[in-house]
């Protein structure tokens, strides 16, 4: 077998495991097995209490419960319960009605039989019950392993299907070698492994004879100028030159540039490069390689003449892989030091095998989204978003209502490409511009009608800034401060300044915005909740969406439900006058807790996680968790 | 991205832009700036003042096709959606953007 195969095959499997630990975190058997074993234990203690309560229970249903739990009762269903429906008829007369009689020494014998069975049953049931917990928390435990296994493997499996002339490190091997450590393999399953990878390293150093090395930018300036390219594109290569000349290789450029010639030739010259943006071509030279280009042309020619949208996108021609993983990992963007990295970055963004699953799923879900018309349709970003993010992003709008009650004239589909969308919402809860808190400002829906405000930049100058103002004004002039006053037909809009001038604070600057966020808040680590930093990790990487509806019967959470939520509002929980997501706090607690088993620090996290938080805030927060806070700390810049 | 700077950005903001953004939204601002001039200058002229937040703050609205954008513009049937966009940019959704 082929390594690839071998790589696509064990990530399949990864995939599938990855699904299911999902799936059984988030069925209802675990909340159907506790309203059954709840109801079973009640009916037994009100029945041990006063014989006479039996009346009150719902007899079929614990009848029913009995028989899938016992076998050896003998009597058919039906019998059994015309028995115990006689003696309760017998103990209402009794009791309602004073007859002067007994139950019969049967029915005596009957029903304490009933009860013992009962008893019986609630053992059975608190068993599977601990089994079912075990199962998820084992689950969730492999999940991370899973979820790393994912990100290595489809890394490694990018490498083979893009570029067929990198061969595999050191570090490559290693995450094979961690593969075939698996105990489940057979050795001759392993030596295959072993044998596969150092054949695909031998053909890629055979094919080509020597190992890829540094480029001399001249050398491809000079090709480029052979295939009639002018100075715009030699300043283009210019701005490139360091990444074009760790990573391109001659052979590929010319390989490439020729394909598209020879297309032409075939084809009546329609001059494709002329077709590509400059800077996209020279992505694809640099980054993917005859033989993929000419298989994605050929795939994407099938209904006639490729997009506009395909040319200008250096993914679509330099990545073949698919990425179902990196479930709610920090986001690998672009970061300082990463400038260099552009043509990379743009090369491997979602591929055309993606963008046809994002289509699927979205066709699947009714909505008529087609790649053939993207270019009219507005929806290039929606069909662009990696799979995973697109299927996570469908299940939160559902999980807070907000795909069914969005009453906007069109429905914003670029707002499934948010990323760290879960995050945003909660936010949005806080800053009481979700959730109704209150219903007298029409901004207290504001996100209902502007749902694309999940999917602007992530402006956390402006968030912070709406933490302290909200915290510090009264409810009206909050409100007030923040609207601009005018509605449209299906909304209150936000003021302009908080996108332009934050009212006059100056926090672009990121000098100024860190001192505002040491003047105004605090670090939760390491003075205040010292394991907070970890258990971020852990809430990012694992990005719990809900929660079991078991964690409402913890104490301290049936505690915060009776305290703190607000009357038919599933959103918010109001504490001393601080908007804390209900679903937050609900999830990051169920989350920890099944993780790190129950911490005293676990419950203000849940609470304080996400914010923008100053100590007095937190010491409301800390209160209603029983957790005791250390002492403020100056903040760092002022020590 | 000096380009931007026209569009009265200053070297801040683009600082900005290139290190919070989603490298997927800014990949067509680095690789294909002739496009996003183009969409540009079109909300220019049709009356959109705020580029400067349309820029920084709605970027995936560039990931779209002028052509797209224009039967968006085109076709709406609200009277006043571009004052509306003015107001709040979250008001492109008026247009299914």
């Amino acid at each position: 077998m082929e390594l690839i195969e071998i790589i696509k095959k064990r990530l399949e499997w990864l995939y599938e495991e990855l699904d299911k630990s999902f799936e059984v975190e988030n069925q209802q058997e675990s909340s159907k097995l506790v309203a059954n074993q709840e109801l079973i234990e009640n009916s037994i203690a009100k029945i041990k209490a006063d014989p006479d309560n039996i009346i009150q229970v719902p007899i079929s249903e614990i009848v029913d419960l009995l028989f899938a739990y016992r076998t050896d009762l003998g009597f058919t269903k039906e019998e059994y319960l015309r028995q115990i429906k006689a003696i309760i008829t017998l103990l209402k007369g009794i009791n309602e009605r004073g007859f002067d009689f007994e139950l019969t020494a049967n029915q005596n014998q009957f029903f304490n039989n009933f009860i013992y069975q009962l008893s019986g049953v609630n053992q059975a049931l608190i068993e599977e019950k601990n089994q079912f917990n075990q199962k998820v928390t084992t689950i969730i435990n492999k999940r991370d392993s899973i979820i790393a296994e994912i990100e290595s493997l489809e890394e490694i499996q990018a490498k083979i299907i893009n570029k067929s002339n990198k061969i595999l490190n050191e570090a490559d091997f290693q995450i094979i070698f961690d593969y075939i450590s698996n105990p489940e393999l057979t050795n001759q399953e392993r030596m295959d492994i072993l044998i596969a990878f150092r054949n695909y390293n031998d053909q890629i150093v055979s094919a080509k004879g020597r190992i890829t090395t540094q480029i001399d930018i001249d050398t491809v300036k000079h090709i480029f100028r052979d295939y009639g390219f002018g100075e715009d594109m030699m300043r283009v290569i210019s701005k490139y030159e360091d990444e074009i000349t760790h990573n391109a290789d001659i052979v590929n450029i010319k390989g490439i540039l020729d394909y598209f010639i020879l297309e032409d030739e075939a084809n009546n010259k329609q001059n494709i490069l002329a077709k590509f943006p400059l800077g996209v071509l020279i992505a694809i030279v640099t980054y993917s390689n005859p033989r993929l280009v000419e298989k994605i042309y050929n795939k994407i020619t099938l209904d006639g003449n490729p997009l506009r949208a395909f040319y200008e996108d250096a993914a679509v021609w330099s990545n073949e892989g698919k990425r179902q993983a990196r479930v709610g990992l920090p986001h690998r963007g672009r970061g300082t030091d990463s400038k260099k990295a552009t043509l990379y970055a743009a090369a491997h963004e979602t591929s055309y095998e993606e963008m046809c699953d994002n289509e699927r799923f979205l066709q699947e879900k009714g909505y008529p989204v087609q790649i053939k018309t993207m270019n009219q349709e507005n929806t290039r970003s929606v069909l662009k978003t990696p799979y995973y993010n697109l299927k996570n992003n469908y299940r939160i709008l559902d999980h807070y209502h907000l795909i069914s009650n969005n009453n906007r004239k069109k429905f914003p589909l670029s707002v499934f490409a948010c990323s760290k969308m879960i995050d945003s919402i909660d936010r949005f809860i806080e800053l009481g511009l979700f959730g109704n808190i209150y219903p007298d400002h029409p901004c207290s829906n504001y996100l209902t009608n502007g749902l694309s405000a999940l999917n602007s930049r992530k402006e956390e100058e402006m968030m912070a800034l709406l933490y302290k103002l909200k915290r510090e004004l009264p409810v009206a002039e909050y409100y007030t401060k923040i609207s601009s006053g005018k509605e449209n037909h299906s909304g209150p809009n936000l003021a302009n300044y908080l996108t332009m001038e934050l009212l006059g604070y100056d926090l672009r600057n990121p000098d100024k915005f860190e001192r505002f966020k040491a003047d105004n808040f605090i670090e939760l680590a390491p003075n205040y909740i010292p394991n907070a930093e970890l258990y971020t990790d852990y809430i990012l990487r694992n990005e719990p969406l809900s929660f079991d509806s078991e964690i409402l019967n913890d104490p301290l959470i049936k505690n915060w439900e009776e305290q703190y939520r607000l009357p038919n509002n599933d959103y918010v929980y109001l504490i001393e006058g601080e908007i804390v997501s209900r679903n937050k706090a609900l999830r990051v607690y169920c989350a920890l807790k099944k993780k790190f088993g129950l911490q005293n620090d676990i419950a203000v996290f849940a609470l304080a996680y996400n914010m923008y938080i100053d100590y007095a805030t937190l010491n409301k927060l800390a209160a209603a968790a029983s957790y005791q806070l250390g002492p403020i700390k100056e903040p760092k810049w002022n020590t | 991205m000096e380009y931007l700077k026209y569009y009265n950005l200053t070297d801040q903001d683009i600082n900005l832009i290139a290190t919070n953004l989603d490298s997927c939204y800014v990949n067509d601002f680095y690789l294909n700036p002739e496009k996003i001039k183009n969409i540009i200058d079109y909300l220019v002229q049709k009356g959109i003042r705020n580029i400067k937040q349309v820029i920084m703050f709605r970027p995936q609205l560039f990931q779209n096709d002028l052509e797209g954008i224009k039967k968006s513009f085109e076709t709406s049937d609200l009277p006043n959606f571009i004052e509306q966009i003015n107001e709040d940019i979250v008001n492109f959704e008026l247009i299914g953007l």
